[in-house]
């Protein structure tokens, strides 16, 4: 930016600030001095006035008042370049959202004739073309696609500069009959402007293929404007629209728009903002829609009249802005009132199409009552799929792995013994032991791609959220809560939304309580080592007792703390659809790959120092230092019947959830073994104790990084333990009356 | 009507876009277009919850991409529950 009086002659710029007192910057508006008006110097010499040609006239202008005025240079300005066109012909702006065929209008109109604008400082590329209907020479500018004219992007802002300073004598809108309700909202915005519009109702063989029919002539009755359905790409219809173009250009049509109301209490504050700032509203600009869009808050006019309107005038507007800060609910509210409005009357009721289908499913799959019911079906058929088809996979590995290790120990007879035994037990009895998980998640993670992918996972997290309710988990708790299914860790970190540290740090302790990916898949593992045929009842349950001690403990701790806490919450269900089974299966293989690296790095190195600890000093088990550790524990694991392997692998998992199988797999090296050494009872306290654990080191580092808290740390590892023993002990001892 | 959709979010703590859309009586493409108008706004608040600061560190996590979010959600904000009280 750089003062007028710097300006050599014969330069050309625009006016982007004024500086001075009331009076002096009135008489420079009323001159015709005002931010955003081109001018170019015609005298410019060190002494005397200068001289400048404004708005077709030319102006002599003191030196000192000319050091008041500030410019940018055309080259730096982002103003528009009017395309050339014969001065008779009629100038077109072609304006609409993206993908609603506006390029197939514009070259079934142009053909040939068309070339990339030269808009000055844009980077976005505007197309002109030109042609020729009944005796009249037309120019068309194809505006990029916008949604809106708020200006907040180049699109949009190129749009609407086009629009007001270039000054085009028609606009044809183009609208997508297909999403006429999306298309809508920006002739709601243009109708504001004083340019004359014509309605190209473009695919409307698109809508009628999706069972979507408009009706043009009640949608033109509504908008009061023409409408022409268009299939542009077929050039149907393309002549009727240039003869509607003609027809409104010569005022042969009776043009009498209705536009969105305006309540009259924001009526008046509209005429009073209008008074405030007639004097000052740049030349090109319609006073009126400037005043509207102040009270919307648009960021650019607002910038561009507190440039130009002198402190205290500004200071009127600020404070009446200010006081009607909420009127663009009503302003924007009433926009899409007199769509909705227009849409019941121009849209006959479409035939079951994809949202159709949505909406009669969802009619049940959201419902309180029968969309629990769906989802604890769904839950169930996972289940039952992973065990039907994985566990047979799993056992047949794991029977594979014993095998193999037999067959080392009985021919690997030249390798020190330690070697053997380390081969055998440890990588093949510990490593390998949890990869014969693979069959089962990979059959969990499809199932969970599949559902994701058809889009009914929106709907699980819909249709849970209802019971994080009865324990008071609001809003931006519930995120978190549901995160925890997949993985503690982010959920820990999701907290981070909640701005209470109250509930920031609730919620935290109620994360590791749900179960997550890697805890059911344990679980399903062990549940079919014990459980065999009856599994799939056991892991069910297993799921559901988990939840009910969530939201009990939820219950407990809403009562104390979380009451008052509302924070109102939206969620978005997207469209269902046939599932894209390449989708689902880089769903799987990035799980798949996840689990593998971890069994490759975390579990490896739990599962070694666990076999150390177990081979040394003697090279029994049975004598080794961990059982030497293992035995201390004996009498905390009689209260629920598990012998001390079962408690030093549930420690293990501490460092990953998935390290209980390779402990067990290392100590006992054949599952069958294990499933001998623990009663029913036993068992199903195992398995409780298992998925109320406390959580892997990960979560728990999460939890201490979030709360920068020991003592809250130390809190919820805490009250795991507790509940997790607790509530496996009572199992263990209820279990034993039976 | 964005008034009636922030007093229809206030009172029933949570919502979906078809509930609203039903309630409202129009698509749920255009009650996303008034959530993100609102949004803009600050009269609601867009959750960012995929993966949000631990972003890099999420990109060799094993747990692969079973945390991810699946919907958009919004929450009303204060300035959102102070318009609609204030009406």
């Amino acid at each position: 930016m750089e003062q007028l009086i710097e300006l050599e002659v014969g330069k050309k710029a625009v006016i982007r600030r004024l500086e001075g007192g009331r009076r002096f910057l009135s008489r420079l508006a009323s001159l015709g001095f005002t931010p955003g008006t081109p001018l170019t110097i015609i005298r410019n010499s060190d002494h005397g006035p200068l001289l400048v040609l404004l708005r077709g006239s030319r102006v002599a202008l003191g030196r000192d008042e000319a050091l008041n005025i500030f410019v940018t240079s055309s080259s730096n300005e982002i103003t528009l370049k009017a395309p050339e066109h014969a001065a008779e012909s009629v100038t077109i702006a072609l304006a609409g959202q993206p993908n609603v065929g506006k390029s197939s209008v514009f070259n079934s109109l142009t053909g040939l004739n068309q070339h990339v604008g030269n808009w000055t400082g844009k980077t976005v590329e505007c197309k002109e073309g030109r042609f020729h209907f009944k005796d009249t020479d037309f120019s068309i500018v194809d505006l990029p696609g916008t949604y809106s004219l708020t200006a907040s992007s180049e699109e949009e802002r190129l749009a609407r500069e086009y629009i007001i300073k270039e000054n085009p004598d028609l606009i044809i809108a183009v609208l997508n009959a297909a999403s006429l309700e999306r298309s809508l909202y920006l002739v709601s915005e243009l109708l504001l402007l004083p340019v004359p519009i014509v309605v190209a109702l473009n695919m409307v063989d698109v809508a009628e293929q999706e069972g979507v029919q408009v009706e043009p002539k009640v949608l033109e009755a509504a908008l009061g404007i023409p409408v022409v359905p268009l299939v542009a790409s077929r050039g149907i219809g393309l002549s009727d629209l240039q003869d509607a173009v003609l027809r409104l250009y010569h005022r042969h049509y009776p043009y009498q728009p209705k536009q969105p109301s305006i309540l009259p209490a924001h009526a008046a504050v509209l005429e009073k903002l209008r008074g405030f700032i007639h004097s000052f509203v740049p030349q090109a600009y319609p006073e009126e829609w400037v005043a509207l869009k102040l009270l919307e808050g648009d960021e650019e006019l607002t910038t561009l009249m507190q440039s130009i309107m002198p402190p205290g005038d500004w200071e009127n507007v600020h404070s009446l802005l200010y006081q009607h800060e909420d009127a663009i609910l009503d302003i924007a509210g009433a926009r899409y009132e007199w769509v909705a409005r227009i849409i019941r009357a121009a849209l006959v009721e479409p035939k079951v199409t994809r949202v159709g289908l949505t909406t009669r499913l969802d009619k049940v799959l959201t419902h309180p009552l029968w969309g629990t019911f769906v989802l604890v079906a769904v839950l169930g058929v996972a289940f039952i799929l992973t065990y039907k088809i994985g566990s047979p996979l799993q056992n047949w590995l794991s029977h594979l792995l014993s095998a193999l290790a037999q067959m080392l120990r009985a021919g690997w007879t030249t390798a020190p013994r330690w070697l053997v035994e380390f081969t055998s037990t440890g990588l093949l009895g510990g490593i390998g032991m949890v990869l014969t998980f693979l069959p089962i998640l990979v059959i969990f993670f499809a199932i969970l791609g599949f559902l994701e992918d058809t889009g009914y996972m929106a709907r699980a997290a819909y249709i849970s959220d209802r019971w994080m309710h009865v324990m008071g988990l609001h809003g931006k708790s519930f995120m978190p809560i549901l995160l925890g299914f997949g993985c503690n860790v982010p959920a820990v970190m999701g907290t981070r939304i909640i701005e209470s540290r109250r509930a920031r740090l609730l919620t935290t302790l109620l994360v590791p309580l749900v179960p997550c990916s890697a805890r059911l898949a344990v679980i399903a593992v062990l549940a079919s080592v014990f459980f065999g045929a009856g599994a799939f009842w056991v892991t069910w349950g297993l799921v559901g007792f988990s939840l009910v001690v969530l939201v009990s403990l939820g219950m407990v701790l809403h009562h104390f703390f979380f009451e008052n806490e509302h924070v109102p919450f939206i969620m978005e269900l997207p469209l269902y659809h046939l599932p894209n089974f390449r989708t689902i299966a880089i769903y799987v293989w990035d799980n798949v790959l996840g689990f593998m690296k971890k069994a490759g790095s975390t579990i490896l190195i739990a599962t070694l120092i666990v076999w150390v600890f177990s081979y040394l000093p003697s090279g029994s088990v049975g004598t080794s230092y961990l059982s030497m550790f293992g035995r201390s524990l004996e009498p905390v694991g009689r209260l629920m019947g598990l012998p001390w392997p079962v408690l030093v692998a549930l420690l293990t998992s501490f460092v990953a959830k998935e390290n209980t199988i390779a402990t067990l797999g290392v100590l006992y090296g054949d599952l069958a073994l294990l499933k001998s050494s623990l009663t029913p009872q036993a068992a199903l306290a195992f398995l409780v104790f298992q998925i109320l654990f406390i959580p892997c080191i990960g979560t728990v580092a999460s939890i201490k990084q979030e709360t920068r808290s020991w003592k809250w740390t130390l809190t919820s590892v805490g009250l795991q333990l507790a509940l997790s023993f607790g509530l496996a002990v009572a199992v263990f001892q209820i279990g034993r009356l039976f | 009507m964005l008034y009636r959709f922030l007093k229809l979010v206030q009172a029933s703590e949570i919502q979906s876009l078809f509930d609203l859309s039903r309630a409202l009586g129009i698509s749920m493409d255009m009650v996303l277009r008034m959530a993100q108008e609102l949004s803009s706004r600050g009269y609601l608040q867009e959750m960012d919850l995929n993966c949000g600061e631990t972003n890099n560190s999420c990109h060799d996590c094993s747990a692969g991409r079973s945390c991810q979010v699946f919907s958009r959600s919004w929450i009303l904000t204060q300035k959102g529950i102070a318009a609609v009280s204030a009406q």
